[in-house]
C-alpha cells in the first residue's frame, strides 16, 4: 500500500491509437491495492466493532468506493495520483482506527497493565497531562507541551534542534496546484477539511441542478426556465419506435 | 440493436406522453431533454453502415472520457441533444468558417471543460480512421451505451424524484453516496470487478436485470423498486400495493410485476425530463 505514487504511475488508455490523455494506474499497483485493502476489510468483518464504532463501517465503505473508482474510471493523470492517495489515506486512517480500538484503547482505559514497549507509530503533540498520561500507558510517543513558564528544576537531559519540514517533506504544489482546501492550524478541522474534500470526487456531479450546490429541489426551479416546447412533444424524436424498427 | 426486454419494450410504449403529466411546463434546467450518453438508436438510424461505422469507431474512442466526465465532481457537466451527438459522432474536420464545424469545434470543448489544463485533447478526433464493426460487436456496443445510459439516468432520476418530505429525521439517507448504494444494488457485478456504475461489461449481459429470466431478474427488480420507494408519486401509483413476490411465484405474476415497475420508471423519467427513458437490453446468445 505504501509507495509515493508520481506521474510515471498512470497507464494512458490508447483507443484506435488515440491517446485522449486519460488512464488508469498500472494494473499491478492497482492489484497490490486491493489485495490490501481485502485484507484490511476482512480486519473490520472479524473486529465486529461496528456496532460501537460506526466510523468503521463507513472509512470501510468509503475505502471500497473509492478504489473501485480508481478501477473502473479512466481518468486524468492529477486525478489519478489524487485518487490513489486518497485510497491510501482512507486506508491508513481505518488502519488507525482498528489499532486503536484493539490495541491502544485498552491501555488507555486501564483494562490490561500499561504497555511495556514504546508503541511503532508515529505520536502526536499533547496540551493535556491527563492525555499524556493516558497515552504513556498505551506506549504511544508524545510531545507534552508546556508553557516555558512552567519548567521550574526539572532535569533536563538533552536538548534535540526541530527538524525543518522543508528538509524531509516535498512541500512544492503539483503543476497545476490543487485547490486550497484549508487555512489554519493543524487540528481535528484540519482533518476534517482533508477527509471532506477526498470524498467529494466520488460524489457525482448533479447534471440537473444548474449549478446548485444543495441539489436538486425541483420546487425551486419551477417557472424559472424557458417554456418545454410542448407543441413539439409528439413529434419530438421518439427512441422507443426508433429502437423498436431496428431490433 | 440488441433486444429489449419485453415488459420494459411494453412499459416504454406505453408511456403516456401527454404534456399535463410533465413535472414542470417549463424546463428546469439546461441538461434537460438531453443525454449523457448518445442515444442508442442514432447509431442504427437509415441503416447506413457506414455512418454506423463512422460512429461506432468516434464513440469506442471517446467512451471511457464520457465516462470520466460524468462521474466526477465536475463543477459542470453539459449535457448533449441528439443532434449535437450526431454531428461529434460524424467527426468532421473542426472548421471555424462554417456553422457545423463552429458546432463540432463547440462540441469538442464542451465534452472536456477545463480539458486542457489536465492535459486531455479531443481536438483531433477528426483523423480517427473507420474500421468496420461486425454485427456482433455492433451489438455489443449498443447494449453498452444503452447499460450505461439506464444506470445514470437512474441515477439522476433519483436526485429529481426523490420525495424529501420522506427523510424527516434521516436526512443522512439523503446524501447522494447511500442513494448510490441502493442504485447500484440494481446491477449485477462479479465478485472480482468494481462495484461502480461505470463497470459496464458485456460478460454481464445476461445477468441482472437483463437475465433471460425473470425468477433471475427478482432481486434486481425489488433493489429498483427500493430505490423508488422513495418517489414522489410512489406510494400514490398501484405499485406501491404489488406485494412483494418470491421466486415461487407464478412466471406471469412476475412478469407483470416487472411491467409495473419498468411503467412507473418510464412514466416517471418522462414526467421529470420531457423525453424516452432508455431502456436495459439484453444480448442474444452467442
Amino acid at each position: 500500500m505504501w509507495w509515493n505514487p508520481t506521474r510515471l504511475d498512470f497507464e494512458p488508455v490508447h483507443q484506435h491509437g488515440w491517446n485522449l490523455g486519460i488512464g488508469f494506474l498500472p494494473h499491478h499497483e492497482l492489484q497490490a491495492m486491493e489485495q490490501c485493502c481485502e485484507r484490511l476489510n476482512e480486519r473490520v468483518v472479524q473486529a465486529k466493532v461496528d456496532h460501537n464504532y460506526p466510523e468503521t463501517k463507513s472509512l470501510s465503505v468509503n475505502l471500497r468506493r473509492s478504489l473501485s473508482r480508481l478501477r473502473a474510471v479512466a481518468m486524468a493523470r492529477k486525478e489519478v495520483l489524487f485518487e490513489c492517495r486518497q485510497v491510501q489515506r482512507l486506508w491508513m486512517e481505518l488502519w488507525a482506527l482498528l489499532d486503536y480500538i484493539e490495541i491502544f484503547e485498552p491501555y488507555m482505559e486501564g483494562c490490561v497493565p500499561p504497555a511495556t514497549e514504546t508503541a511503532k507509530v508515529i505520536g502526536c503533540f499533547v496540551l493535556n497531562a491527563d492525555v499524556a498520561e493516558r497515552l504513556f500507558a498505551a506506549g504511544i510517543p508524545y510531545w507534552f507541551i508546556r508553557p516555558i513558564s512552567s519548567f521550574v528544576k526539572e532535569n533536563i537531559l538533552s536538548i534535540t534542534s526541530i527538524v525543518q519540514p522543508q528538509d524531509k517533506l516535498e512541500l512544492e504544489d503539483y503543476v497545476p496546484p490543487f485547490p486550497r482546501i484549508y487555512v489554519g492550524d493543524s487540528n481535528y478541522n484540519r482533518f476534517r477539511a482533508i477527509s471532506e474534500h477526498g470524498l467529494k470526487s466520488l460524489r457525482y456531479t448533479d447534471l440537473f441542478s444548474d449549478g446548485n450546490p444543495r441539489g436538486i429541489k425541483p420546487h425551486e426551479f419551477e417557472q424559472a426556465g424557458p417554456s418545454r416546447n410542448t407543441r413539439d412533444l409528439r413529434t419530438r424524436h421518439q427512441p422507443c419506435k426508433l429502437l423498436h424498427s431496428f431490433s | 440493436m440488441p433486444p429489449a426486454l419485453q415488459s420494459w419494450q411494453s412499459a416504454l410504449s406505453a408511456v403516456d406522453r401527454d404534456p399535463k403529466y410533465l413535472y414542470s411546463s417549463t424546463k428546469l434546467a439546461d441538461n434537460d431533454g438531453k443525454y449523457a450518453f448518445p442515444e442508442p438508436g442514432l447509431f442504427c438510424s437509415g441503416n447506413n453502415p457506414h455512418r454506423r461505422n463512422r460512429f461506432l469507431t468516434l464513440w469506442t474512442t471517446i467512451r471511457d472520457l464520457c465516462i470520466y466526465r460524468l462521474a466526477s465532481n465536475a463543477p459542470e457537466v453539459r449535457l448533449l441533444s441528439n443532434q449535437d451527438w450526431r454531428t461529434l459522432l460524424h467527426g468532421h474536420e473542426p472548421n471555424q468558417q462554417t456553422m457545423a464545424g463552429k458546432s463540432r469545434h463547440f462540441l469538442t470543448s464542451l465534452l472536456s471543460p477545463e480539458a486542457t489544463a489536465l492535459g486531455i485533447d479531443i481536438s483531433n478526433l477528426h483523423q480517427v480512421s473507420n474500421r468496420e464493426y461486425t454485427v456482433r460487436e455492433t451489438q455489443e456496443h449498443m447494449w453498452g451505451i444503452s447499460e450505461l445510459s439506464f444506470r445514470f439516468e437512474l441515477l439522476i432520476l433519483d436526485r429529481r424524484a426523490l420525495d424529501r418530505r420522506l427523510f424527516e429525521g434521516r436526512h443522512q439517507d439523503l446524501d447522494s453516496l447511500v442513494r448510490e448504494e441502493l442504485v447500484l444494488r440494481c446491477f449485477y457485478f462479479r465478485p472480482n470487478q468494481p462495484r461502480h456504475l461505470a463497470t459496464v461489461s458485456v460478460r454481464n449481459a445476461r445477468l441482472g436485470l437483463a437475465s433471460p429470466d425473470v425468477r433471475d431478474r427478482l432481486p434486481y427488480l425489488h433493489a429498483l423498486r427500493r430505490v423508488m420507494f422513495e418517489w414522489d408519486d410512489y406510494h400514490r401509483h398501484h405499485v406501491a400495493r404489488l406485494p412483494t413476490l418470491t421466486a415461487e411465484a407464478p412466471e406471469n405474476e412476475l412478469l407483470h410485476y416487472e411491467y409495473a415497475l419498468a411503467r412507473f420508471y418510464t412514466q416517471s423519467y418522462f414526467r421529470y425530463f420531457g423525453r424516452a427513458a432508455i431502456i436495459p437490453r439484453t444480448l442474444p446468445d452467442t
